[in-house]
């Protein structure tokens, strides 16, 4: 192409350009139209009056397929890295994993501040897992502290579990 | 084990109240009632006992209820079934999930 481009004329290669660029269109419609022939055949099968059941049906599909999706990060969690720091508000569904350093107050459905993990705000959550530290305030129902977690603050519980080792500074309270 | 003939150890057993203040140089094992300030090595709480008042223990192990202050210069272990109200002081701690705690802690 770049040979013919350099040896030919200004005008062969427009010529060129059209002559290719219809091909490509041609191309493309072909594609197109083996992407929906498909969709036709699904068609015709059922009732005419059904046609417009079809692209429902497609779409839950499709629709389905994102939900698996979303249900699938739901049970995977979100992890902030150790060496970054967040300062903010945090608040998701499904659970976070803390390695590093965050400021401020998270609202999430699992908790779980790993190692080397250093949380310090407001914590509302249902499962709070304590390994690294934290200080500030929290509510939650389960609480699990390991033994290398140290906690300093005041936190609302439902059902509480200390490791040996772990070191809490601050007020733990029941909640009815 | 028979806690009752251990030398240096109280022993209270199911039913029995007590006010008063105890020092006991090893182990004090309460499954009754006890009102008062304790000082011991051991104190071990049965699922019936109850304990308020001053404890100071080295190592102190929960399964019924404790209130008020306690100081336990080395461990605390609040099992299963074990209820801690109160002002804590810890050297080390541990609860058994189901155990309850509610209060001020501080580590020695």
């Amino acid at each position: 192409m770049f040979n013919k481009f350099k040896s030919a004329p200004n005008n062969a290669p427009t010529e060129s350009e059209e002559a290719a660029d219809p091909v490509a269109p041609e191309e493309l419609v072909l594609i197109k139209e083996d992407k929906e022939e498909p969709a036709v055949p699904v068609a015709p099968v059922a009732p005419a009056t059904t046609t417009p059941n079809v692209t429902p049906s497609a779409t839950p599909q499709r629709g389905n397929g994102m939900m698996g999706m979303l249900q699938a990060n739901v049970s995977k969690p979100s992890i902030l890295s150790e060496g970054f720091y967040f300062k903010g508000e945090l608040s998701a569904k499904g659970t976070i994993h803390v390695e590093c350093s965050l400021n401020g107050q998270v609202q999430v459905y699992q908790l779980t501040i790993g190692s080397r993990g250093q949380v310090d705000g407001i914590v509302n959550c249902k499962i709070f897992h304590i390994k690294g530290r934290f200080s500030g305030t929290a509510t939650c129902e389960e609480l699990t502290v390991t033994s290398s977690a140290t906690v300093d603050g005041h936190v609302v519980y439902k059902t509480l579990s200390v490791q040996k080792g772990a070191s809490i500074k601050g007020e733990l309270l029941l909640a009815k | 084990m028979n806690p009752t003939t251990k030398q240096n150890s109280v022993f209270i057993g199911e039913g029995v109240s007590f006010k008063g203040s105890i020092n006991a140089p090893d182990e004090a094992v309460i499954e009754g009632q006890f009102d008062g300030d304790l000082t011991v090595s051991s104190l071990l709480i049965g699922q019936t006992g109850r304990v308020t008042g001053t404890i100071k223990a080295d190592r102190v192990d929960v399964k019924g209820e404790l209130n008020k202050d306690i100081s336990s210069r080395q461990l605390l272990i609040v099992r299963s079934t074990g209820k801690v109200n109160g002002t804590l002081e810890y050297g080390e701690i541990e609860i058994e999930r189901g155990g309850q705690v509610r209060g001020n802690m501080s580590q020695l």
